[in-house]
């Protein structure tokens, strides 16, 4: 009978292996954060009632994401017959694998703490001592395999996104950044319902993230993605056996070539005083905005300036145009008030400049972007933390934050 | 003046971000990233030190990072958060952080437990050297050589006087086992707060570490049972077990350790150490999920079992 001691090691060595379940998948190293993502594998989990239980109704797989590796989905797959028939919690073995840093996000914010690298320290150490090597990579989650230099110019603005998350920056809290200029932004909305200024954040982010990506997926071995698992079964009979969401297909926007929305725009690009549409389009491009969505902007733009009647709009656009604006307490005799004519003008002229604005703030996204390129990554890193609080209002630290700094002080 | 009642002040803030990267640092984004998320350890520290503090040994040796994807993970992960957040700063539970850096170098430190450098060794030195940067140990050490182990050394003087806590049974005792092992550790170091050698520090530590070794095996814990600092009282005396330099401290250490084992397993039902406790707090009185130490029972018990007692 083993001792009791036999009994201790022999449960810290199963430990061990949870920490680090996956091992001994042949997946290459960055990809060893994806069997988090098999961590949702279930679909209902106690909700199949104990009637339906008792008819042999059983829980399905939750359909896997299109990215995860065969291992991953045999393992998900393996659980489920292991018995597996509740959604992951604290005590299973993905549970433990979502504490990882890279997962919680990449600013330290999961559980990856030094008592957690020092156990995988000492399991690699026993590991050696028994004759198996396991990959740096492994040993401590890394998620790439080179950082960018902080001398680089070429692409600096991604390479400091990347460099500045790799080192502990809150997933969340970066996009302060810029964050404010989108926020700036405020409805620009065309006729079709196309979301123009909701659309940015999401160019933005692929944007900036785009070096992010090709490190990790260049750094990583191409797993082969096997195929997708086969539609759900369902039973409209059953209640637990639900029929799946219809996929949404989303709203159709009719797109229009990007050249013919230029072409459309001019006039209002005129009154805009922007001599080329091409100067828009350099800056949306340099952040890789498509040309649908530049088509989108350049129809907002001339959809604005189509509610100005023409006539009004020769009058505004003309070069000695100012709007008269009398004061309140101006004496009429020698002010004389505003005509209903100079009224509508007026609200014309104001209306317009607004859109004028609102497309300056639009365009102010990629010329922030704009003016980092071509510095080095570093000083990208130090433009971006420093834009994290562009004024005294905008602080990157809450007031608990600030609160407890004040702890801090010597 | 950096700080100030509303605290850190955006001015400074911007000038210390320019500081980060003057001279093309090549660690300038690293230091970027523990100013924004560690600004009280980073603004009181390493802002403030030159190469001086960088290059040297010993309390000097807060190293520059290397450019690596190992060093951005211990970076990330316990640098910035714990190392730079709470050893430098010298926040509040900074002892329980303490407490991970003294295990981190007792067994990892080129002569610790598992580094040996004998010869025959020599390869698995190869492979764990590529694991731990010679500068992470260099800048544990040197925080670690900074840091105000007791209360009577001189005040931290903050504008409000706050001190770390040192009077609750845990950090008693987590202070006082860091200053009595480090102190084996770096034999030849001064710790640079009290400006004290390190067998100063031994000496003193020493009778703080016996006595409150002693009234636990006279009187048991004034914690007792606690679902939430037992996992505090555990790392100082796994780390007195492992580290201790005498046999009497180590003896009693294990001692006190097999007494608190005894009580959790005693106390422990279908996994859930949930008992009349001397200090407790909502969540770990309400479920024994929430149980600080779950790890811990289940390595010995093997009984937290799967989730939702599907096991």
């Amino acid at each position: 009978m083993p001792s009791l001691r036999d009994q201790l090691q022999a449960r810290r060595t199963t430990y061990l292996e949870r920490i680090a379940v996956f091992d001994s998948l042949n997946c290459k190293e960055p990809y060893d954060i994806r069997p988090v993502m098999t961590r949702g594998f279930l679909e209902g989990g106690d909700d199949i009632s104990p009637k339906c239980e008792a008819d042999g109704v059983k829980v399905q797989r939750r359909r896997l994401p299109s990215n995860i590796a065969p291992p991953e989905k045999d393992a998900a797959g393996k659980r489920l017959e292991d018995g597996k028939t509740a959604p992951s919690g604290p005590g299973d073995w993905d549970a433990i694998l979502w504490v990882r840093d890279v997962d919680g996000g990449w600013g330290g914010q999961g559980e990856t703490n030094l008592y957690r690298i020092t156990a995988q320290l000492v399991r690699a150490t026993e590991y050696f001592q028994a004759g198996i090597t396991i990959p740096f990579a492994q040993v401590l989650d890394l998620i790439t395999s080179e950082l960018p230099n902080p001398a680089d110019t070429d692409k600096s603005v991604q390479k400091a996104w990347h460099l500045l998350l790799i080192c502990g920056a809150n997933l969340w809290a970066l996009p302060r950044s810029y964050w404010h200029l989108i926020e700036d932004i405020g409805p620009v909305v065309t006729n079709a319902n196309f979301d123009v200024a909701g659309a940015i954040p999401m160019v933005v982010t692929f944007w900036l993230t785009s070096f992010q990506r090709a490190a990790m997926s260049t750094d990583g071995q191409a797993c082969p993605h096997s195929a997708d698992l086969p539609e759900r079964e369902w039973n409209e009979a059953c209640p637990c056996q639900r029929k799946p969401p219809e996929k949404t297909k989303g709203t159709t926007v009719s797109s229009p070539s990007l050249e013919s929305a230029m072409l459309d725009a001019r006039a209002a690009l005129a009154a805009a005083s922007i001599p080329s549409p091409q100067t828009i389009v350099g800056e949306f491009r340099s952040i890789e905005t498509t040309d649908a969505l530049l088509a989108q902007i350049f129809i907002w733009l001339k959809e604005r300036w189509d509610l100005v009647p023409p006539d009004y709009a020769k009058l505004i656009t003309s070069p000695n145009f100012h709007p008269r604006r009398p004061a309140p307490d101006a004496d009429p005799t020698v002010e004389p008030p505003l005509t209903e004519t100079e009224m509508r003008l007026n609200a014309y002229f104001d209306a317009w400049v607004k859109d004028v604005d609102t497309l300056r703030r639009l365009r102010a996204v990629p010329q922030f972007f704009m003016s980092l390129s071509g510095k080095t990554v570093a000083s990208v890193c130090a433009e971006l933390i420093k834009a994290m609080w562009p004024d005294e209002d905008n602080t990157p630290y809450g007031k608990d934050d600030l609160d407890a700094f004040r702890y801090q002080a010597r | 003046m950096i700080w100030t009642h509303s605290g850190i002040k955006r001015d400074d803030f911007l000038a210390a971000v320019d500081r980060a990267v003057v001279g093309s640092r090549e660690d300038g984004p690293f230091r970027l990233i523990a100013l924004l998320n560690s600004p009280a350890g980073y603004m009181l520290v390493l802002d403030q030190v030159g190469p001086g503090g960088e290059d040297g040994d010993g309390a000097n040796g807060l190293r520059r990072p290397t450019r690596t994807p190992v060093s951005a993970a211990y970076w990330r992960n316990v640098v910035v958060p714990s190392t730079i957040g709470k050893l430098l700063a010298m926040g509040d539970t900074a002892d329980f952080h303490i407490a991970q850096h003294v295990r981190f170098l007792g067994l990892f430190r080129p002569g610790g437990k598992y580094r040996t450098g004998k010869p025959e060794d020599a390869k698995y030195e190869a492979y764990i050297c590529e694991l731990i940067p010679d500068w992470v140990i260099r800048f544990f050490t040197a925080a670690l050589l900074r840091v105000k182990y007791w209360l009577d050394d001189a005040p931290l003087e903050r504008p409000n006087a706050e001190e770390m806590t040192y009077w609750s049974e845990n950090h008693q005792m987590l202070f006082a086992s860091a200053e009595y092992i480090l102190p084996s550790f770096f034999p030849g170091e001064t710790f640079v707060y009290a400006n004290q050698s390190a067998s100063w520090h031994r000496d003193r530590a020493i009778a703080r570490m016996r006595a409150w070794l002693d009234h636990r095996l006279q009187f048991g814990y004034s914690e007792m049972n606690s679902g939430v600092y037992y996992n505090q009282h555990l790392p100082g005396l796994f780390n007195l077990v492992d580290f201790s330099p005498d046999e009497e401290i180590r003896s009693k250490a294990l001692i006190a350790l097999d007494l608190m084992m005894f009580d959790i397993v005693r106390r422990v039902c279908q996994g859930s150490f949930v008992a009349a406790s001397g200090r407790q707090y909502w969540a770990p009185k309400r479920s024994g999920w929430s149980v600080s130490l779950l790890d811990t029972i289940e390595l010995l018990t093997g009984s937290v079992g799967d989730c939702w007692g599907t096991k």
